[in-house]
């Protein structure tokens, strides 16, 4: 390497260690696939509990159940706009593999960092909910994952800060509320 | 211009060290988390013994969208101004276990919240042990004043079938904390009734 060009090399490390770590965040975010995190949640679902989304082509040669699932971008509701919806219909959500891990465990191994995670509940009635933020402009990305014994739904949407402070204040009954009304406008 | 060359590099090289060592403790900084933030994941295992879990993260970015007014109903139909109270907080924090079983769950589980708890500042406010018919509940509320005001609270809220650890970091009307009762997933714990029933809610002596 020539002498000369030592400072510059210097001057770039510099530059590289001084950046704050949201850049670098905001940077990796901005490679990321639009949706791809919706995508890998619902992928991630179907690979743990083994059921499977019907619009993935290989699905005819798995043995295993094929579920419901409706897919549906650019949908319009009053409380939010455009979502993304899969549900997971009369499938077998009681049984964990264990050696696959904890499923909570593995959302946040399949989330990037910027998605923090607001709320995980485990009922014995009423199932699992968690839901995940990520601030995105002057809105809010909101993925709910909803798990019942026989039913699933992965939800995401783009809340404006009114309707994300009332999830705020009420963090599991507001994701189910979310969940609940982009349903209905699916049937 | 060897010489001039060298000491550009040593220039450099200062250079880079100084804008390293400032980011480093501006990164520093940014960690949220001040003393009266409490590890309440210790325990993994409760996690998994637990039946049901209830598992709250608010923290300062997400606390700070709440508008300053925002009017909520609680469960009992009073109007509170949640904006209000949320004003000087920093995080809000919620782990609840709940077990099939009486006896899943032992002291020994919070032995490291209760370490935490023992650290300068943290003073034990008040004890709540309430046994009402079908009720066997007992209560420790924990204040944070390392810096002369409240900086934290922590609550533990201990049941047969049930473990709750609530830890709100920065500042609080304690008057109005019973108010947060069954927001931002923090359970009702009876706290603002307290007196209520058989207790010992006097002030415990302080710690430092």
């Amino acid at each position: 390497m020539r002498r000369t060009h030592i400072p510059l090399l210097l001057l770039l490390v510099a530059l590289i260690i001084a950046s704050p770590a949201p850049v670098v965040a905001a940077a990796t975010t901005a490679t990321t696939e639009k949706g791809a995190e919706y995508s890998a949640v619902v992928k991630l679902i179907e690979t743990h509990y083994k059921v499977k989304h019907r619009g993935i082509p290989f699905v005819a040669n798995l043995g295993v159940k094929t579920a419901k699932v409706v897919s549906k971008d650019a949908r319009r509701v009053l409380r939010f706009g455009t979502f993304k919806l899969a549900i997971f219909e009369d499938q077998d959500f009681s049984g964990r593999d264990s050696a696959a891990g904890d499923i909570r465990a593995r959302f946040r191994q399949t989330l990037e960092p910027e998605w923090h995670p607001l709320v995980a509940v485990r009922l014995e009635e009423e199932g699992q909910t968690y839901t995940y933020t990520k601030a995105d402009g002057d809105k809010f990305k909101v993925l709910i994952v909803i798990i019942g014994q026989r039913d699933a739904t992965v939800l995401q949407v783009n809340l404006n800060p009114e309707e994300f402070a009332k999830l705020l204040l009420n963090p599991e009954r507001e994701s189910r509320e979310l969940t609940n009304e982009a349903t209905s406008v699916e049937q | 211009m060897r010489t001039k060359l060298n000491s550009w590099t040593k220039l450099l090289c200062l250079a880079v060290a100084l804008v390293a060592a400032s980011a480093t403790a501006g990164r520093a900084q940014q960690q949220p988390q001040g003393a009266a933030r409490l590890q309440l994941d210790n325990e993994a295992s409760l996690a998994q013994k637990s039946s049901e879990l209830i598992d709250v993260n608010l923290d300062e970015n997400l606390l700070r969208i709440i508008p300053k007014k925002i009017i909520t109903t609680t469960d009992t139909g009073e109007k509170i101004d949640i904006g209000k109270i949320v004003g000087g907080l920093r995080g809000v924090y919620v782990r609840s276990y709940g077990f099939t079983n009486e006896g899943e769950y032992s002291e020994s589980n919070l032995n490291g919240v209760r370490a935490q708890l023992r650290s300068p500042g943290w003073a034990r406010l008040v004890n709540i042990i309430k046994k009402k018919a079908g009720e066997n509940m007992h209560v420790e509320v924990y204040m944070m004043t390392a810096t002369g005001r409240i900086d934290g609270i922590a609550i533990l809220a201990l049941e047969p079938k049930r473990l709750t650890l609530v830890n709100i970091v920065g500042t609080i009307d304690l008057e109005k904390l019973s108010q947060l009762e069954g927001q931002f997933g923090i359970p009702e714990l009876g706290i603002g009734n307290g007196g209520d029933d058989d207790k010992d809610n006097k002030p415990a002596p302080r710690k430092q």
